[in-house]
């Protein structure tokens, strides 16, 4: 009945942390499928973002719409019911659980076990290492495992927005490469992905759009195919180290 | 010196004595490990479990079971209602240096609660000579009461149940998520107040039911619940704060310490011989027993 508008639709957020205020005046909109990257310094704020968006922090003004609901200051327990998971940098797991009980609480919202059923197939299916380690505990993972687990516990609940955190920080080359075309498939499939990363080529490649943040205000954005021949942002994200 | 059926009385005993010291020793690691609270008044929880079951006993004559079972709605009911009115909005408005604070709180909530129960029923004691008559032999010609071993019978019954909903049941799986990672359990729309009204009342009950099926052994009095709530204290230091698993043979050991020190040393020196025990255990391995984490200070 409506027209589709964009899925996440941040305005003026202002938040931080106490008195450290680190968001100024963000505004960004993600529109349903797409992948959009935040590209920015470390300290830039992109990981306080996401974290706002999630309900991990309140926001000190602005408002955060998903899917024609207003969802900024809710608590995150509710914000990921509404089927927005974040998958954080620092993953968060269960570690004294098994893999299987960390995916099976990942579908912790939803109590139709036939859906949880295939949320669970489609994880393993997307990450077959896990399924094969399902038994083993959480804490005893590689890092590389851990980091699937976490993106597999972020998908069981079948999200419409998944918030990705640096999900290649501290791969091996191999592994990330591994973690950028599993989220090339995910948004394929279908799925709405806001992806932060350190890696900005890679990023840039794989991503629609780009917002480049600096102290924690969005000073460019665009698509990323652009933003890739850009002056400021060769100079400053791809001039070293990348390639 | 020890021949081996006395050696077998005292094992006995002390393992009888132990299962209420895992009960009890169970709600208080629970409640520390997943609202990481020291709970200093979870003593008046059993002290609530032991006035209820006196009440309903002797003076509504309900049948033991039933007796203890209302012990059990109690404490249920006070723990739900003292996480909603004391912990929940402290929670909410305050939760810096959460440990600190909530250790004051449950200070201060034992003498509320000690001192409630002196205005309301006064100092004197309350108890039941018994709930079930007669006494089981064990091989040796030893006597235990009918109570003393349903009391046992109980504690382990509890301890399994509670086993069973932490690892089989949706809300079980979740305070266990809340224990290991709490930014992990919100972000998978774990509702963190509700999971911790469940754990507060889950253990509340657990120390009231400790009360009740005691009742013969200890008759309820205002502060019936320091001895009780000094001995889980033990038992938690000993194996490592927050190790809920660690705390049931945790219990039986220190159940089996003092019965044997108390056969070797005598009453008096009891508390001495467990309490130097405790001490050089804890030189040697700060965590304790089984402990492998240090003590969080902060709630993030």
């Amino acid at each position: 009945m409506l027209k589709a508008g964009p899925l996440l639709t941040v305005t003026q957020l202002e938040s931080g942390y106490n008195h450290l205020q680190i968001l100024w005046d963000v505004s960004l909109k993600v529109l349903k499928g797409e992948m959009v990257a935040l590209l920015g310094r470390n300290g830039a704020g992109k990981t306080t973002t996401l974290r706002t968006i999630a309900g991990l922090l309140k926001p000190k003004a602005g408002q955060i719409d998903f899917m024609d609901h207003r969802i900024d200051g809710l608590p995150a327990h509710e914000i990921s019911r509404m089927r927005i998971s974040f998958v954080p940098e620092n993953l968060h797991l269960f570690p004294a659980m098994s893999v299987m009980e960390n995916l099976l609480l990942g579908a912790y919202g939803i109590r139709d076990p036939g859906r949880t059923k295939g949320s669970l197939a489609f994880v393993c299916d997307t990450f077959p290492a896990l399924a094969r380690r399902r038994k083993q505990l959480a804490g005893s993972l590689s890092g590389g495992e851990r980091r699937m687990l976490a993106l597999g516990r972020g998908l069981m609940s079948q999200p419409e927005l998944l918030l990705v955190d640096e999900p290649s920080l501290g791969l091996a080359p191999k592994m990330a490469t591994t973690v950028f075309d599993t989220l090339s498939k995910l948004k394929l499939a279908g799925l709405t992905i806001l992806l932060v990363e350190q890696n900005v080529h890679t990023t840039l490649q794989i991503s629609d759009r780009s917002y480049v943040l600096e102290q924690g205000r969005i000073v460019m954005e665009g698509r990323s195919k652009e933003l890739m021949k850009d002056d400021h942002v060769c100079k400053t994200y791809l001039g070293s180290g990348d390639d | 010196m020890l021949g081996p059926t006395a050696l077998w009385d005292l094992f006995v005993t002390g393992i009888f004595r132990g299962g209420m010291y895992a009960l009890m020793a169970v709600g208080l690691s629970l409640v520390f490990g997943v609202m990481n609270i020291p709970h200093f008044a979870h003593g008046e929880f059993y002290m609530l479990g032991a006035y209820t079951a006196y009440f309903a006993f002797a003076v509504f004559h309900f049948p033991a079971f039933m007796a203890i079972l209302s012990a059990a709605s109690m404490g249920l009911l006070a723990g739900v209602l003292v996480e909603k009115l004391v912990f929940y909005p402290l929670r909410r408005r305050h939760p810096e240096e959460w440990v600190l604070n909530t250790f004051l709180v449950t200070v201060g909530l034992s003498f509320v609660m000690q001192n409630a129960a002196l205005a309301v029923w006064g100092g004197q004691y309350r108890g039941i000579t018994q709930y079930w008559q007669g006494a089981i032999q064990l091989g040796s010609g030893m006597h235990i009461s009918l109570d003393r071993a349903i009391s046992f019978i109980v504690a382990i019954f509890c301890i399994a149940v509670l086993w069973w909903f932490l690892d089989f049941t949706r809300t079980g799986k979740a305070i266990r998520a809340v224990a290991q990672d709490e930014t992990g359990a919100l972000l998978v729309g774990i509702d963190l107040d509700q999971i911790h009204t469940i754990t507060f009342g889950l253990s509340s009950l657990m120390a009231a039911i400790a009360g009740a099926s005691l009742l013969s052994l200890n008759p309820a009095y205002p502060s019936v619940g320091l001895a009780p709530l000094y001995k889980s204290w033990y038992v938690v230091v000993l194996v490592g704060l927050g190790n809920m698993a660690g705390a049931i043979p945790g219990g039986f050991l220190v159940g089996l310490l003092e019965t044997f020190s108390y056969y070797a040393f005598g009453s008096g020196w009891q508390d001495v011989i467990s309490l130097s025990i405790l001490i050089l255990i804890l030189l040697l391995k700060p965590a304790g027993l089984f402990g492998n984490r240090g003590i969080s200070l902060s709630k993030a």
